[in-house]
């Protein structure tokens, strides 16, 4: 993977994702929106080399704990769950757009919720819509995920995402 | 010829994990001056966009009758502080009479400050501001809409050039109200709760209470943070709870957007 093209683009997501440009396409009085990241975590973990995966994994969580109100939560969150998305992907191939919306929800909702439970206990502070919140942006992300996803897959190249594997397993 | 060291998957994750971990453990203190930088760097690229998806009000028709939203928003919360305060003039004034115990207390110091980005998320609605310790704000510490006097918020973290003020409407804010009941002509306490939304939720307030919409909501006295009730909304709707009809289900609405404010004003603690 290049990974000054790849600190690039994950800036982009973030500031994206932490700043107020999405509010154009939030939905409801709570504002939910698609989350970025999580997409970006889930098509790298699916499309990379294991030790790449990892490492990307925790940077991207790293990268969404700084644009948060406390470090570590995501690092935790992310970095678990894309490590096991990238073990994962030599059995479970997300190639249908209803496979990767099915694989954002869940991992948004698990990540998620644990990225918001540690972040709780870290700040002692509860959240009183925590669920509706979480599956408001899980079921968002799994709408307009395979999209995005369709837009990372065009930067694959430029990247240099290396999904020789992936497509050899596919093949089979 | 050298051979090219390959670490193994399992000490990558291993080391990684860790790390993770200590920046869970380490407290926020420590690691907090990270968010700061992150927002100083890339402010103007944060507040690109709107702050959120307001409904946008516009007048009918404009006759000397009638006056603007904002024009109506000022007078309303002046009223309502102008008779918080006469009530609470009237209790000092009680005590006084009787006897004179220390000699009266200037107005508590407050401190502008410019809004630098607004965060308004469902799990988040906080405002970053261009003031911090080094100013004397301090967390806890109330936030109020300049000129205007109504509380939008408190004080949640600070650095030193920089603070986050955290909405009445977040879900993470809880804060001692006091409601003024038209009907009783008289302040129940309570606890406000943010909802996430636009609105504030007053749970376990018992239906013995005559509470109507339109009661208005103080942020109740606060020693040393705010010496008179200042006024946070109005109650929008009001219903039995659900689980339990004996409690009343309250949703407070607030008298400002705090989203779009460009400046606000902190209640300096005197302590």
């Amino acid at each position: 993977m290049k990974w000054i093209r790849f600190t690039i683009l994950l800036l982009i997501l973030t500031l994206l994702n932490s700043g107020n440009l999405l509010n154009f396409i939030s939905l409801g009085s709570s504002n939910v929106r698609p989350d970025l990241l999580l997409i970006f975590l889930l098509f790298i973990g699916a499309n990379c080399e294991s030790n790449e995966a990892i490492i990307a994994s925790f940077v991207i969580g790293f990268a969404a704990d700084i644009s948060g109100a406390s470090m570590g939560p995501y690092m935790v969150s992310f970095g678990l769950f894309g490590s096991a998305v990238s073990q994962m992907r030599k059995v479970v191939l997300m190639r249908r757009m209803t496979h990767q919306a099915l694989a954002i929800f869940v991992l948004s909702v698990i990540a998620g919720g644990l990225a918001e439970l540690l972040g709780a206990i870290k700040l002692n502070t509860g959240t009183a819509n925590i669920f509706s919140v979480i599956l408001g942006t899980s079921v968002y992300s799994a709408v307009v995920g395979p999209l995005i996803w369709q837009l990372f897959s065009l930067l694959a190249g430029w990247l240099n995402v290396s999904d020789k594997q992936y497509k050899r397993q596919s093949s089979r | 010829m050298a051979r090219k060291k390959t670490v193994s998957t399992g000490k990558i994750f291993a080391t990684l994990i860790t790390i993770s971990v200590i920046m869970l453990l380490l407290p926020q203190k420590g690691t907090k001056s990270l968010n700061f930088l992150f927002d100083e760097i890339f402010n103007p690229f944060l507040r690109y966009g709107m702050a959120t998806a307001e409904e946008v009000f516009r007048m009918s028709s404009s006759s000397e009758e009638q006056i603007s939203r904002s024009e109506y928003d000022k007078l309303w919360t002046a009223y309502h502080n102008l008779r918080s305060d006469l009530m609470a003039f009237h209790k000092k004034y009680e005590k006084l009479a009787k006897i004179r115990t220390s000699p009266p207390k200037s107005g508590a110091p407050i401190v502008l400050a410019e809004v630098l980005n607004s965060s308004i998320s469902g799990l988040r609605q906080e405002l970053l501001i261009n003031r911090g310790q080094i100013d004397g704000i301090g967390v806890g510490q109330y936030v109020l809409v300049p000129g205007e006097h109504s509380i939008i918020g408190t004080i949640s973290e600070t650095s030193n050039a920089k603070s986050r003020v955290r909405l009445v409407t977040d879900a993470k804010h809880d804060l001692k109200v006091l409601i003024w009941s038209e009907a009783m002509k008289k302040y129940i306490e309570a606890q406000m709760i943010g909802d996430g939304k636009k609105s504030g939720k007053i749970p376990l307030i018992s239906t013995e209470y005559e509470i109507n919409t339109g009661d208005t909501v103080y942020a109740a006295t606060k020693k040393g943070y705010l010496e008179t009730p200042r006024i946070i909304g109005e109650i929008s709707k009001i219903s039995r709870d659900q689980n339990n009809p004996l409690l009343w289900d309250i949703t407070v609405r607030p008298v400002y957007p705090a989203e779009e404010l460009n400046d606000v004003a902190i209640i300096i603690n005197e302590n």
